[in-house]
């Protein structure tokens, strides 16, 4: 796992915000909603895969 | 890895989420959450050596090495619990957090019953009364 990780999550978050703010203020509330979501997912499919790593080094190293 | 790399990447981290609560708060969520992973992993990957080693002196000290492993087990357990309940304790579920921590504390129990039974048996046979 790479700190570039982190700041591309925080990154897809502030671009999140901006897009929500912009559609808000265009009067698209779905649409905004949507990007959240969307956000959202891509967000957490770039965390599972690192969970899953994390999971399988406490196994080996501990003996789980 | 340097020493001063995780403190200063969680102090950088901090900033970045209070940034990001006050206009995506699930985001915030995720990254405080990966840093936690980065430096969990990290840490894990440091203290090998150190297991390593109790495992060592613990078979040259003829301690069964059942002992050992469910000593590190448990080690690993409170590793996990503590990452998801801190983790929901982020996101605002205190009650989560506390059916996480029942869950590890129920399987360390679980993990530790065959020593228990040990001791049990061992208390019964000083006791003179059979099990």
């Amino acid at each position: 796992m790479d700190v570039d990780l982190i700041f591309r999550i925080a990154a897809i978050g502030i671009i999140v915000a901006v897009l929500n703010q912009l559609l808000i203020r265009s009067g698209r509330e779905e649409q905004a909603m949507m990007t959240t979501l969307a956000g959202l997912i891509v967000v957490l499919s770039l965390l599972v895969g690192e969970i899953s790593k994390l999971f399988e080094t406490v196994k080996s190293v501990f003996g789980l | 890895m340097d020493i001063a790399f995780i403190p200063a990447l969680v102090v950088v981290i901090s900033f970045l989420t209070v940034l990001l609560r006050r206009h995506t708060p699930e985001t915030a969520l995720a990254v405080s959450l990966a840093a936690g992973l980065l430096c969990l992993t990290a840490t894990v990957f440091w203290i090998r050596p150190v297991i390593e080693h109790v495992k060592t002196w613990a078979s040259a000290a003829q301690v069964p090495g059942e002992y050992v492993a469910v000593l590190c087990k448990g080690a690993g357990v409170c590793l996990l619990t503590q990452l998801a309940a801190d983790t929901c304790r982020d996101a605002g579920e205190h009650a989560l957090a506390g059916r996480a921590e029942t869950a590890g504390k129920a399987m360390l129990l679980v993990l530790a019953l065959p020593l228990l039974r040990q001791i049990g048996d061992t208390v019964f046979s000083l006791l003179g009364q059979e099990v």
